[in-house]
């Protein structure tokens, strides 16, 4: 999987470029997807391509969350461009709760700049 | 109304368990609450299926997974998965909790929180059967 890095001043905004995240390709996500979590403090993840994620992508974006929180330098993520279906996915985990979730890529950017 | 999907117990098939699932609920429900109702019921078909791939079958691809749906006379939508793998108990105690950052253990929740009703079963000959039940009406 390769990902699409898109610089809006110092954040990092990355096009998950998959239309689902399950137990078939998150590996190939999180094995891709480090080296970026280790190259920026400020991310914002695209989700607008995704139509589908299960409870092994939910996690997989759990592990990106938990890798930035070990730099312990502030280094975050924000999600934005949810589909309906997908929002409400994290919304059965609660997963809202661990991210911040906007609806457009510049709502995402703004909120990290102010 | 029912109808029957047989898949191999590859992950790459879940897709297409997903599309039966949508199609088949398309078909047959009609009302106010139909596209959050067809998602959870993918959705928990999906994670089902998911969890006989990986742990009753240990990942190997060359099961089968039976999924039977039906619309019932009392407006719910039954979902039958049947397979030959390990059995499956739930663990006792709170589901996983998304705080804690962790990267797995999200599914049990995903089924509990989409459906009314979820039982894992067995029969004398060793089939197991994970039973997802949704009232239409809520």
């Amino acid at each position: 999987m390769e990902f699409k890095v898109e610089p809006a001043g110092d954040v990092a905004v990355i096009v998950i470029p998959a239309e689902t995240l399950e137990m078939k390709n998150i590996q190939d996500f999180k094995d891709n997807i480090v080296s970026h979590l280790e190259g920026h403090k400020k991310i914002v993840f695209d989700l607008g391509r995704l139509n589908f994620i299960d409870s092994s992508g939910c996690g997989s974006l759990s592990f990106c969350m938990r890798t930035m929180k070990e730099k312990e330098d502030g280094s975050n993520i924000y999600l934005c461009c949810a589909n309906n279906q997908v929002s409400a996915t994290f919304r059965l985990i609660r997963l809202n709760r661990v991210f911040d979730i906007f609806e457009t890529r510049d709502d995402a950017i703004n909120a990290f700049t102010n | 109304m029912r109808a029957k999907l047989s898949i191999s117990s590859c992950f790459e098939e879940l897709s297409r368990l997903r599309t039966f699932v949508r199609d088949f609920c398309i078909d047959k429900i009609q009302g106010p609450h139909d596209e959050e109702t067809i998602w959870k019921l993918e959705l928990a078909a999906h994670e089902a299926a998911a969890n006989v791939i990986e742990h009753a079958y240990d990942g190997h691809k060359e099961q089968r997974l039976v999924i039977e749906i039906e619309l019932t006379g009392a407006q719910q939508i039954l979902l039958k998965i049947f397979h030959f793998g390990k059995p499956f108990s739930p663990p006792a105690g709170p589901s996983s909790c998304v705080e804690n950052l962790q990267n797995r253990g999200y599914g049990l929740t995903l089924l509990r929180e989409s459906m009314d009703e979820v039982k894992y079963l067995q029969d004398e000959k060793g089939e197991n059967c994970i039973y997802l039940l949704k009232n239409l009406s809520t």
